[in-house]
């Protein structure tokens, strides 16, 4: 058998479960030939599949899970299925025999998102509804999807590293991978979804670098990278990204001075930067985005003082800058509280807020101020009386600062 | 009538539908063109002189094998199919869809079954090669890599440090 010519080697691999052969590589050279060629051509090297390993019931909520696991023809065995089996550390996994399962391909001619790739699974029972949830890692293959508009597998129990070959699905939109146990770097191929509005990979173990590809994804609206292992600096190119609305890059272990890069992102409402090594001064563009509603740069160690025009930003509810290392004689922005009263809620728009920001005339923010936290910085002098016209303010921490004087009656306004 | 010769110089007369059932010998009958003038030389094809299966004359060893008469035998009994159709991506085939009278033509020894599946190769003749090799794929399926190898009679030709390297690189599809 080994002595047929390699055509017919092909032909008779070409009649078994193309997610079955790679072990038979290992039978003698000629086979290995066939295969390698075999699974490296198309459609094989493009061949994703799904593969049911076993249910899971939640005690806590009842509800019923089958656990599929992603496959593609170069990892699809008994042991590829029993480690993710092994790997599956949610609960107690129904586990279904692994030398009986079988690979359904998925159609990457009508994936086009989460649901549609599950469309090709059997499902077991004859309820009318049947979750599935994933598990294991991401096949490179799934790079072949390329339909897909979107990918959402949020609290799915993926791990491993995030494949390059992701970058290749250019027409998605949403990309979640929010709370899997992801790991490894970020590929700089994501740089090239140039159609995403949401990237979220928070949650997860991701590590290394913010890639600079980021800069591409000009759609973005949403960037949610918080809560992750990230390390480095943060892209000077993110500043490109002018539509977004919501920045959380918090929790995680970046370090460096923020770039200043906040000018053009005038619909960015919520900037969430806590809790990592972030130094040096406060970006005064961050005074720029007047649709803000929440900044919270809290444990970093930024330095300085902040930006007046930050406390002139109309919509703020939450800012956070407790436990840093700001300095400043006192907190900026007396005068413009002030006004606060009569000023409350006049809406400004970009074009007036760029002028009211250069001018610096009347327009008061912080009307809507809701939280103000403060402490554990280096803030001293008189704690200024217009900080209790915040009318708004339910939550007021200035603790562990240098601030003298005392404090006066008007604090009864709140 | 079209003439054909199998390498061990057998003669073979067989009607044009079922011998152009070969892609080969139909390209060299159009090549040709008149078929009768003189025999199509198959030198890769061994005659006939045992019927299939080596029932006729069991005691005659080292025979040549019967390939072309076999082969011959499947274009007879398949020359009313009509033409396949056209291969479709959607649905791809399954070792699992031959017919009975081609799964009891193929049921013969390993070597008779690798001589007829290299006939069809060397033929072109595509629906014989696809049952055949489906057959064989039928042999494979659900078995280890130890069993394939028992199966076939096939020599383990690695190195001992060639064969640690696939394992490697497939060590997520080895069966545990």
């Amino acid at each position: 058998m080994n002595d047929l010519p390699f055509e017919v080697l092909l032909e008779i691999f070409l009649q078994l479960d193309p997610f079955k052969i790679a072990k038979y590589r290992r039978v003698c050279r000629s086979f290995n030939n066939a295969l390698t060629a075999l699974l490296t051509a198309h459609p094989y090297s493009n061949l994703i599949g799904l593969v049911q390993i076993g249910h899971f019931v939640n005690e806590a909520t009842g509800d019923q899970s089958d656990i599929v696991c992603f496959v593609a023809p170069e990892c699809f065995g008994e042991g590829f299925l029993t480690n993710v089996q092994n790997s599956f550390n949610a609960g107690v996994l129904e586990k279904y025999p692994v030398n009986t399962l079988n690979a359904v391909p998925i159609n990457p001619l009508t994936a086009t998102n989460r649901d549609s790739v599950f469309d090709s699974m059997p499902t077991v029972f004859d309820t009318l509804f049947i979750s599935f949830c994933l598990a294991g890692p991401l096949p490179s293959t799934i790079g072949s999807l390329k339909e897909l508009t979107s990918l959402d597998l949020q609290d799915d129990y993926l791990h491993g590293p995030i494949p390059r070959s992701l970058g290749k699905l250019i027409k998605l939109i949403t990309l979640n991978l929010e709370r899997n146990d992801m790991t490894g770097p970020i590929p700089s191929e994501l740089g090239n979804l140039i159609n995403l509005k949401n990237l979220n990979l928070s949650f997860t173990q991701l590590d290394g670098a913010i890639p600079d590809s980021f800069g591409n994804l000009v759609n973005l609206e949403v960037l949610n990278l918080s809560s992750a292992q990230l390390t480095g600096c943060i892209p000077a190119s993110l500043a490109n990204l002018v539509d977004l609305v919501d920045l959380r890059l918090g929790r995680n272990k970046l370090s460096g001075t923020v770039p200043d890069m906040f000018g053009r992102m005038t619909k960015l409402r919520i900037l969430n930067l806590c809790e990592n090594q972030l130094e040096g001064l406060i970006p005064q563009s961050i005074g720029l985005c007047l649709q803000l509603t929440k900044l919270e740069c809290e444990n970093n160690i930024f330095s300085g003082s902040i930006p007046e025009s930050i406390f002139r930003l109309p919509l703020l509810e939450r800012l956070g800058f407790e436990r840093n290392l700001i300095i400043s004689d006192n907190l900026p922005y007396c005068n413009s509280c002030a006004q606060l009263v009569q000023m409350e809620d006049t809406p400004l728009t970009p074009s007036t807020s760029r002028d009211s920001h250069q001018s610096q005339t009347e327009h008061a923010g912080l009307a809507k101020l809701k939280s103000l936290s403060l402490y554990g910085n280096q803030f001293s002098g008189v704690i200024p009386h217009s900080i209790f016209s915040l009318i708004a303010l339910e939550e007021l921490d200035l603790s562990w600062n240098l601030f003298a004087g005392r404090i006066l009656d008007s604090i009864s306004s709140l | 009538m079209v003439r054909i010769t199998s390498s061990d110089s057998q003669e073979f007369s067989v009607s044009q539908d079922i011998a152009c059932q070969s892609q080969l010998i139909k390209n060299m009958i159009e090549d040709v063109g008149d078929a009768d003038e003189q025999p199509i030389p198959l030198p890769n094809v061994a005659g006939a002189i045992l019927q299939k299966g080596g029932s006729c004359f069991p005691s005659i060893s080292n025979a040549p094998k019967l390939t072309l008469f076999a082969v011959i035998e499947y274009a007879t009994m398949h020359k009313d199919d009509p033409p396949s159709a056209p291969e479709t991506d959607a649905k791809p085939s399954t070792s699992e869809d031959i017919e009975d009278r081609d799964k009891q033509f193929l049921n013969v020894d390993q070597g008779t079954l690798f001589e007829i599946i290299l006939a069809a190769n060397y033929l072109d003749m595509k629906s014989l090669l696809d049952v055949g090799c489906k057959t064989v794929a039928n042999m494979i399926k659900g078995k280890t890599v130890e069993e394939v190898r028992a199966l076939f009679n096939i020599v383990n030709d690695f190195t001992p440090e060639e064969e640690e390297q696939i394992r490697k690189e497939n060590e997520w599809c080895e069966d545990r």
